[in-house]
C-alpha cells in the first residue's frame, strides 16, 4: 500500500491545482490582513491577535476548497485509466487500493494547508509577533482534521459518484459543517419529522465549525475543549471504514 | 491450467459472451481472435477476476502465477521505465534483494534495457507496450495474459514482440493471447479459438493449419464470421 501511496503523492505534487489556487490564496489572505480589510462591528481591526484567527479561517476556507478539488478526481481517474487491473491482479484487494488512494488525498491536502500556512506565518513575522508562531502552528494542526475528514469524504464519494456531483456535495457538505452549530439551533426551531429528518442530517455532516473555533482558542491562548476534536478523529476514522466496504462492481 | 465453461456476461441486459467453453493447456500458447467488440477483452477481464462472471465456471490451476499486459496501458509518465516496473514490483513483494537485478534482465529481454531510466512520458505507444509486457512477466509467472501485446508496434517492433513470445514458450511459459492481428496469432499461437459478438464460432489447431498449407488463418477468420 505504501508504494501506492508514494506514487500518487508523486503525481499529485505535480498538480499545478496546488501551486495556482494555494498561491492565489495565500496572496488574498496577506493582502486582506496587511491593509486592515477586515472589520468587526464598524471598527477595523488591526491587532495581530484579534487577526490571526480569522486569517486561519481563511486559510481552513481555501484548504478545504483545495482538498475538495485534490481528493475529487484520484480514485475516477485511476479506474479510468484502468490502472486498477495492474493493480488488482496482483493480489491487492480493492478496498487497499483505494484506501492508499484516500490517504494520499488526506496527505496532499494536508500539504496544501501547510502551504496556505506560510500566508499567517508570513503577517505574523511582519507584525513582530514571533511569540504566537507555535500556537499558529498547533492550530494549522488542529484544522489538518478539518482538511482530513473532508478530503476523506470526497475521496469516498468519488468511489460511486461522477466528480462534478462529488465535488457539489463535498462543497455542500463544507459549508454545512462550518455552519454546524447556527444550522443546529434553526433545526431545534423545527417540529415533528422535519425536526427528526434534519437532526438526522445533521449528524452525518462533521461540525467543522466546532474545530475551527477550538484552533482559534489555541492561538488566542484561550481553554481548548478536546472534545470536538475527537469526535472528528471518530469521523475520520469511520469515513476511512467505509471505504473498505464500499467498491466499484466493474473495474 | 485455465478451464472456462459456459461463460456468460452480461451488461444490463446486452449479452457481451454468450456460452463460451474452452481450455487453454499448460504449456501452449492460446489465441483468442475476433473483431472488436467480440467479447475477447471481457473474456480476459474474467478471467483475472477483473470483472463478475454472469454465469458460468472458470477453474485455473491452484496456485498458479499470473501477469497480464493490458491492450491500453497506462504508466505515470513522471515514471522512468524502471521505476514503473520497482513499483510493481513492491505490489508483488518481490524479495528487494532480487528487484533490481530482476527488472534490469526484463527490461533487456524486452528491448528496453537503454532507455529503463528515460521518463515514460518519452516512450512510443510501442516502447510502453514492450513495457507492459515486461511488467507481466515480474516474479517469473506461469501463465501470461497478454491482451494485444503488438498493438501500436512498427515491423521491426512486432517482429521482436513475437520472438519474445516465442522464447516464452519456450521457456514452458502458457501464453493467453488476445489479438486481432492475424497473421501475428498464426506465427505463434498453438490453438486459437474464433469469437465473434460474444460466441466461440470455432476453435482451430494452428499446426494442422500450417501443415495443410491449403488454408491460411486469415480465410479461415473470414469463412467463420462469415464475411466476405
Amino acid at each position: 500500500m505504501g508504494a501506492i501511496i508514494i506514487n500518487s503523492l508523486r503525481e499529485k505534487i505535480r498538480s499545478k491545482t496546488i501551486y495556482i489556487v494555494g498561491g492565489i490564496g495565500v496572496a488574498i489572505i496577506l493582502f486582506l490582513a496587511l491593509n486592515g480589510s477586515f472589520s468587526f462591528d464598524d471598527k477595523i481591526l488591526t491587532d495581530c491577535h484579534e487577526l490571526v484567527p480569522i486569517v486561519l479561517v481563511m486559510v481552513n476556507l481555501f484548504a478545504s476548497i483545495l482538498a475538495i478539488m485534490l481528493s475529487l478526481s484520484t480514485i475516477p481517474k485511476e479506474f479510468e485509466r484502468k490502472t486498477t487491473h495492474l493493480v488488482l491482479v496482483r493480489g491487492i484487494k480493492q478496498w487497499q487500493f483505494i484506501l492508499a488512494l484516500t490517504i494520499s488525498n488526506i496527505i496532499i491536502s494536508l500539504f496544501s494547508i501547510g502551504l496556505l500556512s506560510i500566508s499567517v506565518i508570513i503577517y505574523a513575522l511582519v507584525q513582530g509577533e514571533i511569540q504566537v508562531l507555535l500556537k499558529i502552528l498547533g492550530s494549522i494542526l488542529i484544522l489538518g482534521l478539518n482538511i482530513s475528514v473532508l478530503s476523506a469524504i470526497t475521496s469516498w464519494l468519488s468511489i460511486k459518484l461522477p466528480e462534478t456531483i462529488t465535488g457539489f456535495i463535498g462543497i455542500l457538505i463544507y459549508f454545512v459543517g462550518v455552519f454546524h452549530s447556527m444550522l443546529s439551533i434553526f433545526v431545534k426551531t423545527r417540529e415533528g419529522f422535519s425536526r427528526f429528518l434534519l437532526e438526522g442530517l445533521m449528524t452525518l455532516v462533521p461540525n467543522f465549525a466546532a474545530v475551527q473555533k477550538q484552533s482559534g482558542q489555541l492561538v488566542t491562548g484561550n481553554y481548548v475543549d478536546i472534545y470536538p476534536l475527537v469526535l472528528q478523529g471518530l469521523f475520520l476514522y469511520i469515513i476511512l471504514a467505509l471505504t473498505f466496504v464500499t467498491f466499484r462492481k466493474e473495474v | 491450467m485455465i478451464k472456462c465453461n459456459n461463460l456468460i456476461k452480461r451488461y444490463g441486459k446486452e449479452e457481451v459472451v454468450s456460452n463460451l467453453s474452452f481450455e487453454v493447456k499448460e504449456g501452449e500458447v492460446f489465441g483468442l481472435l475476433g473483431a472488436n467488440g467480440a467479447g475477447k477483452t471481457t473474456t480476459i477481464k474474467m478471467i483475472l477476476g477483473l470483472t463478475n462472471i454472469t454465469k458460468g465456471d472458470i477453474y485455473i490451476k491452484d496456485n498458479v502465477t499470473v501477469g497480464y499486459s493490458p491492450e491500453t496501458p497506462y504508466f505515470h509518465p513522471f515514471l522512468s521505465g524502471y521505476e514503473v516496473m520497482k513499483f510493481f514490483a513492491k505490489l508483488q513483494k518481490l524479495p528487494s534483494k532480487s528487484i533490481k537485478e530482476e527488472i534490469e534482465t526484463l527490461l533487456e529481454k524486452v528491448g528496453l534495457g537503454e532507455d529503463q531510466h528515460k521518463k515514460v512520458k518519452g516512450y512510443s505507444k510501442g516502447m510502453k507496450q514492450r513495457l507492459a509486457v515486461a511488467q507481466a512477466l515480474l516474479g517469473d509467472p506461469e501463465l501470461l495474459i497478454l491482451d494485444e501485446p503488438a498493438a501500436g508496434l512498427d515491423a521491426l517492433g512486432r517482429i521482436e514482440m513475437l520472438g519474445l513470445i516465442d522464447s516464452l514458450k519456450k521457456e514452458g511459459k502458457t501464453i493467453l493471447l488476445n489479438s486481432h492481428i492475424l497473421n501475428d496469432v498464426e506465427r505463434v499461437a498453438d490453438r486459437v479459438i474464433i469469437l465473434s459478438k460474444g460466441k466461440m464460432i470455432e476453435e482451430v489447431d494452428v499446426h494442422k493449419l500450417s501443415k495443410n498449407g491449403e488454408e491460411k488463418l486469415e480465410e479461415r477468420f473470414i469463412k467463420s464470421i462469415g464475411g466476405m
